[in-house]
């Protein structure tokens, strides 16, 4: 294989040929704007009284803006599937835990029916 | 914009340092995720929790995230620099990020000081003396996940300040920088999720 043209030693092993950056680069200055929007919106819902209703607002917030975030920024989109497999690994560890623990927050009595 | 198909990307074109960067990420996104999965549950069982988080302060948590949202735009643009191999404009997008996290640390500084007066310490032995046991725990966990955040931001601002330092001096390494990029970036997501958690449900 021909090296013409790649640095040597150390990089030579990391170095990155022009073709292989896959990546796309998006507007990343429209992406910065949507995510202060989405910020804007996300403090101002704060201010309804209802808590459960803040809470699904800006935790479904959260998830579009980390999208966002993971997706442009970090150029998840144009990952191949073992990064993604890799996160939804992470997720999947996340769910159980959350499933594992949930029955601790919750009155015992919750999951007993009275015999009567 | 490079619109190669997905399908097309064989998972051994990874670069090394990118492959290995995203495997740090997921195992940091299972840390702060069970972190944030210990808070929701315990936020779902203790009402008095909702008290407790009404003593943080709200615009000290809206501009810190403003600065970090920012930061990640800083970072990002960093890396357009470095695949054009644009030295000076890596560095100036750098040192801003860097700036950025000194004003981050600054404001959670402040914030602590603040908070420490007031008698809210890991501890608590305040809210202890008054029988309040489960409030005690939403500082415990409250400093637990900011504080280690807070360490992941110092973390990161080195990583930025040497990769920067090394691409100046040799003229490559480049890919350095998105890698670095890529770490900056997960703790701007971690702090997405924190920010509404701590500071906004009551």
């Amino acid at each position: 294989m021909s090296t013409h043209g790649k640095p040597q030693g150390l990089e030579h092993e990391l170095w990155v040929p022009a073709e292989d950056d896959y990546h796309g680069h998006p507007n990343y200055l429209k992406v910065y704007i949507y995510l202060l929007i989405l910020f804007a919106i996300t403090v101002f819902a704060s201010l309804i009284p209802n808590p459960m209703i803040v809470f699904i607002v800006v935790f479904s917030i959260s998830i579009i803006k980390a999208s966002m975030v993971i997706l442009n920024f970090m150029h998840l989109k144009w990952e191949p599937n073992i990064i993604w497999y890799m996160l939804l690994l992470a997720l999947i560890a996340l769910a159980f835990l959350f499933l594992g623990l949930y029955p601790d927050t919750v009155p015992i009595e919750r999951f007993f029916v009275p015999n009567g | 914009m490079n619109t190669t198909s997905l399908s097309k990307i064989a998972w051994n074109r990874i670069p090394q340092a990118r492959f290995a960067m995203w495997t740090l990420i997921a195992g940091e996104f299972v840390i702060f995720g069970g972190l944030i999965v210990v808070y929701l549950l315990n936020r779902m069982k203790y009402p008095g929790w909702g008290e407790m988080a009404m003593h943080t302060n709200v615009v000290a948590g809206t501009i810190n995230t403003f600065v970090l949202l920012t930061s990640s735009f800083f970072v990002v643009k960093a890396h357009e620099a470095a695949v054009k191999k644009n030295v000076e404009k890596v560095k100036f997008w750098i040192w801003l990020t860097i700036l950025c996290a000194l004003i981050f640390l600054g404001i959670k500084a402040y914030e602590y000081t603040h908070e420490i007066h007031l008698g809210f310490t890991l501890s608590s032995p305040a809210l202890l003396e008054q029988g309040k046991h489960v409030e005690t725990l939403y500082w415990a966990l409250y400093y637990t996940m900011t504080g280690l955040h807070g360490l992941h931001v110092v973390g990161g601002a080195l990583a930025l300040f040497f990769v920067m330092r090394n691409v100046a001096k040799t003229k490559s390494y480049f890919h350095r920088i998105e890698a670095a990029g890529l770490y900056w970036h997960m703790v701007d997501i971690i702090w997405i999720f924190l920010f509404p958690l701590i500071y906004l449900i009551h």
